[in-house]
């Protein structure tokens, strides 16, 4: 059987969701072939979206036309801004989310999406022609040709899942791994690497003593992450529920830790620092006589309790004997218990910024492949792939998001240039012009490009303009208006604003001018105010440090030439091929004045 | 990349001398000294006493030390031969010539350093460094560029870079996680590690202002009322056992200036008789080149043989006392000793009394004004590095100020992320070849 699909994605997670949605917006037709179409949309580790840098992701997403934030709104179940006394540069939105409802969303916005095909199968192979992508074969043989592969494949890849010293190849609990498709990548001379991830044990919601648990509700004034959840937008809020570990906990856990498949040293890949299991922690901090676990509700009315803070792999009885060890767990038991899975992945400085491989064209990777770890930077990855597949079929520009515009963009050039020794996560401290990458500001920073490359459909293009006419002129007014309420004489509302001596609350309550705007457009005003002279100061500060930035580097340059370089730098510039001269600045191990000497070598060449 | 063909010039100034030195550089020059020694063992990093020969026509040139140094152990990474050949203009010349004739070209100005700097010999501060102990006036600024040539002030850079970065790492980490998952540190305990921090700019920033002194000098004028003592005064502190450097006119036939060593420290002596003597000096153009020599003067020496200080009141000039010396001249008349004043120095040129005092408390003058701690080696920076340690300071105190104001942890942050970056420049760590290009091109021919 032989048939022809222009873009074929491999994978139907948050990255390949987010991949064919944008190709379908931008007007094309897309395959999706995936080895369990009930699969699409799955969250497999965590009920939540969003989080400390994660929700400027969503936020992201959203403003480029990407579904995350929009399911995540519909299908949440509690809200709540995280780090809201550190500076709004660094508030975090997170939303507690009904896995089954966002599941059930994105699988109607799929089915109903007419330009967007799905297959189930299992691809096996992939063939090239002339450097070019040309084919794929799937395990019963059929073959599809293609301009433009995009795999996503998540934790699949020959995917190990450990419990204690128990382990079968698995891609998920209940789900077979991927096989064949390393081999093929591998074949094209790939460089792969081992990973590690886990997920905390399910807990049967009746077993718990709910009485001796702290509450944790959401925030009483819900913010959605979608700009196109403004109207209608009120959500439940259900809470969690906090418990801590305690001594016994860390002591029984401390006895059986040869029992754990990552202290027996029967896991070969590295793990999150991050995220770390239970007994990392208790080895990692080990003067901290407690820790928090979140119970987290997986669905609404759901019996099975997620238990954030406790991914294991040990075995599953011990894993049971040491929540027991706390009061509210005493009598616990398992839906299902926590493990590790090992996957493989590929190492993402063999690709370029649009997330094509270097070596064959139309060959795309997105998501865990990469190395990265969670929901939101793999959807980020399936949707700029996605947006340059289709651009590159279109004979549309490259689709390249820049670290002084976006978190995603820190998030890709980080990939192409930095080693990556253990899955990537994002932290707001990744960016360094994290002042003015702030959640709220996604739309004003991304969503003209998005409309530019038409991937903005036209009631969230008039949403747009309508929040930056509306943060426009509440700026306006703050600057030109000036009043006495405040201050012992008449000062301009921005001073006001600058010395804090109001919210922009108090202030529209003040001045009916302001009384029909909305609080997030009048959020996004204050906070500009505020944050404008230091966010100069970055800006100001990064440029001339970055002059050399978007120095383009030759593609045909021969650092084994450059003998005055340290071998160590040569090493590394041939292997990752920095496409600009910032981008060699950021490699590890590479020197300072090897950076010196390569601007020198680009000047002369020119 | 740079060409590496072969380089030659003259290393020691042009003029006359006993010695001259030639420096080449380049790849593989073994042959070429053996050329230049009509076949003498190359031997590395050994001085051969030979004659020299024109590598075209085998005449001699001269007779002198040749030292060949293989690469990569030499000043710049490559080989490179220093001929120590007779002084004089004809014999260093004719020399380079005959290189010049056989594919050796003559070296750019600061092409040599540039070298070193492109074979990691040295690195940024060190070449500004060279650059600086090119032009040093001093035995006290040679020994202190030479600290600097050895990589002194990266050193202590990079020593407060890394508190800066350990301080950084404690906040960056704590914007990593929430509030429930770790405690947020105490803004007192940041306020004092940025305090260590400003100090630590403060002092280099500082001595570096002893190092500017070192480098391009001390201004000490010589001003007072016509007949007060002044040129008397200029004569014998240059008299009394002083090296003299130079005595030059100035610019303006008004301008009587020369420079003398004082405890190391370069010191340039204005005397600034020649328009305040006119007869009305007030009106006349003296008055406004005196107020120019006034601003750019690190010491002033008043002088004057009556009430120095009450004449000073006088005259309404908006100038810092802490900058100043007082001299009550003529001692040697008689009614002096009854007029003696505290706060005045009491001199006689005439009899050398009083000048080594007066020495004295200009050099401890000098070195309270420009900051030197006995405890810290001055150094010699550039005015590159120089404004970037003052940004740095006031980025600093501009954290300070943020943080005991309880700004949010995000904007102290970035601040924060801005001082590293000064820093980093300070010490060439990021660097586009422009900078490296404006550093090199302060280099003269021959380094």
């Amino acid at each position: 059987m032989f048939k022809t699909n222009p873009i074929i994605i491999a994978g139907g997670g948050h990255a390949g969701i987010e991949a064919a949605l944008a190709i379908s917006r931008m007007g094309n037709k897309v395959t999706i072939i995936t080895l369990d179409p009930k699969s699409i949309g799955r969250m497999s580790c965590n009920p939540a979206i969003g989080g400390l840098a994660k929700g400027h992701i969503v936020k992201e997403i959203d403003a480029l036309g990407g579904i995350m934030g929009v399911a995540a709104d519909y299908a949440g179940i509690q809200f709540k801004t995280l780090n809201k006394s550190k500076g709004r540069a660094v508030w975090s939105p997170r939303a507690q989310v009904d896995k089954l409802k966002y599941t059930q969303f994105i699988q109607k916005t799929i089915t109903n999406d007419k330009n967007i095909t799905v297959i189930g199968g299992e691809i096996v192979d992939f063939s090239v022609s002339n450097c070019k992508v040309s084919s794929v074969t799937l395990r019963n043989n059929d073959i599809y040709s293609c301009h433009s592969l995009i795999i996503t494949a998540g934790t699949f890849l020959n995917g190990l899942i450990h419990i204690g010293t128990r382990k079968f190849r698995a891609g998920r609990m209940g789900e077979k791994p991927a096989i064949g498709l390393t081999e093929s990548l591998i074949n094209k001379e790939f460089k792969v690497g081992r990973l590690k991830t886990g997920t905390p044990p399910r807990l049967l919601k009746k077993s718990i003593d709910w009485e001796k648990t702290q509450l944790a509700p959401g925030d009483e004034t819900p913010t959605p992450f979608s700009i196109n959840s403004t109207q209608g937008f009120n959500p439940v809020n259900e809470p969690c529920h906090i418990v801590d570990t305690n001594l016994n906990v860390h002591k029984y856990l401390k006895e059986n830790l040869q029992k754990s498949a990552m202290f027996s040293g029967q896991i070969g890949g590295v793990g999150p620092r991050y995220c770390p299991s239970i007994e990392d922690k208790i080895i990692r901090f080990a003067s901290r006589d407690s820790h928090q676990l979140f119970l987290e509700p997986e669905w609404t009315n759901s019996d099975q309790i997620y238990v954030n803070g406790f991914s294991t792999s040990m075995p599953e009885s011990i894993q049971k004997m040491a929540l027991r060890q706390v009061p509210a767990l005493k009598n616990v038991e398992f839906i299902r218990p926590g493990y590790a899975i090992e996957y493989d992945y590929f190492p993402s400085s063999q690709l370029k910024s649009t997330l094509e491989t270097k070596s064959i064209n139309g060959l795309y990777l997105a998501g865990q492949i990469n190395g990265t770890s969670g929901y939101e930077e793999a959807a980020a990855q399936g949707l700029i792939a996605g947006i340059n597949a289709c651009s590159t079929q279109k004979g549309l520009d490259h689709f390249v998001l820049r670290r002084s515009n976006s978190y995603i963009g820190v998030l890709i050039d980080d990939l192409i240039t930095k080693t990556i020794d253990e899955p990537y996560r994002m932290f707001t401290s990744r960016a360094e012009h994290r002042l003015s990458l702030r959640p709220d500001t996604a739309s004003l920073r991304l969503t003209d490009l998005g409309i530019k490359w038409g991937l903005i459909k036209d009631k969230q293009i008039s949403k747009f303009i309508q929040f930056k006419n509306e943060v426009c002129e509440v700026k306006n007014f703050l600057k030109k208006t000036k009043s006495d309420l405040y201050s012992e004489s008449k000062e301009p509302l921005q001073k006001t604003i600058l010395k804090n001596t109001a919210t922009i609350t108090q202030i529209q309550n003040n001045h009916t001018e302001l009384s029909d705007f909305n609080s997030l457009s009048l959020f996004t005003a204050e906070t500009d105010l505020k944050y404008q002279g230091y966010v100069d100061i970055e800006n100001r500060r990064i440029l001339q440090f970055n002059k050399i930035e978007n120095i383009k580097i030759p593609q045909k340059i021969n650092y084994s030439k450059l003998t005055s370089m340290s071998a160590e730098s040569i090493i590394k510039l041939e292997m990752v091929r920095p496409e600009t001269l910032g981008q060699a600045t950021r490699i590890a191990g590479v020197r300072a004045s090897d950076i010196s000497i390569l601007s020198i070598a680009i000047k002369q060449n020119k | 990349m740079y060409n590496n063909d072969t380089i030659a010039a003259l290393a020691t100034p042009p003029g006359i001398g006993a010695l001259a030195i030639i420096r080449i550089s380049g790849e593989n020059l073994a042959p070429l000294f053996q050329k230049l020694t009509k076949n003498k063992a190359v031997k590395d990093r050994f001085a051969t006493f030979s004659s020299i020969y024109c590598p075209n026509t085998h005449d001699v040139l001269d007779s002198g030390l040749i030292v060949y140094f293989k690469a990569p152990k030499s000043f710049t990474g490559e080989d490179l031969i220093e001929i120590n050949c007779h002084g004089g203009e004809y014999i260093s010349k004719s020399i380079l010539e005959s290189l010049y004739a056989f594919n050796v070209r003559p070296a750019n100005p600061g092409e040599f350093s540039f070298r070193a700097f492109m074979n990691g010999k040295i690195d940024l501060i060190q070449a500004e460094a060279i650059s600086e102990l090119i032009s040093s006036k001093s035995s006290l600024a040679v020994k202190n560029n030479l600290n600097s040539v050895n990589g002194y002030v990266s050193n202590y850079i990079d020593n407060l870079k890394n508190k800066l970065i350990n301080l950084l790492s404690l906040i960056e980490h704590e914007l990593d996680f929430t509030e429930e998952e770790l405690e947020s540190t105490r803004y007192e305990l940041l306020i004092n590690k940025l305090i260590e921090i400003n100090d630590g700019i403060s002092k280099i920033a500082n001595t570096s202002a002893m190092g500017k002194m070192l480098s391009s000098g001390a201004r000490v004028v010589l001003l007072g009322p016509p007949n007060a003592g002044k040129s008397s005064l200029f004569n014998a502190i240059l008299g009394f056992d002083r090296a003299i450097v130079s005595e030059i006119s100035g610019t303006t036939r008004d301008v009587v200036e020369s420079w003398f060593e004082l405890k190391g420290i370069p010191v340039c002596l204005i005397d600034t008789a020649g328009y305040w003597d006119s007869d009305n000096y007030l009106e006349s153009m003296g008055i406004e080149r005196t107020k120019q020599q006034i601003e750019l003067a690190d010491i002033i020496l008043f002088v004057d043989d009556k009430y120095p200080e009450e004449t000073f009141q006088n005259l309404n000039l908006d100038i810092n006392n802490s900058k100043i010396i007082f001299i009550n001249s003529k001692s040697d008349l008689e009614e002096k000793t009854i007029n003696s004043n505290k706060n005045s120095l009491l001199i006689s040129s005439k009899k050398n009394e009083g000048i080594d005092t007066l020495l004295n408390m200009l050099s401890t003058k000098l070195s309270s004004v420009f900051g030197a701690h006995s405890d810290f080696d001055p150094i010699i920076i550039s005015k590159r590095q120089r404004n970037l340690l003052l940004e740095a300071y006031s980025i600093s105190q501009q954290a300070i100020v943020l943080a005991k104001n309880n700004i949010e942890t995000d904007i102290l942050a970035s601040t924060l992320h801005g001082l590293n970056d000064t820093l980093s420049e300070i010490i060439g760590n990021v660097s586009s070849s422009d900078v490296v290009n404006n550093i090199f091109s302060e280099f003269c021919v021959g380094k």
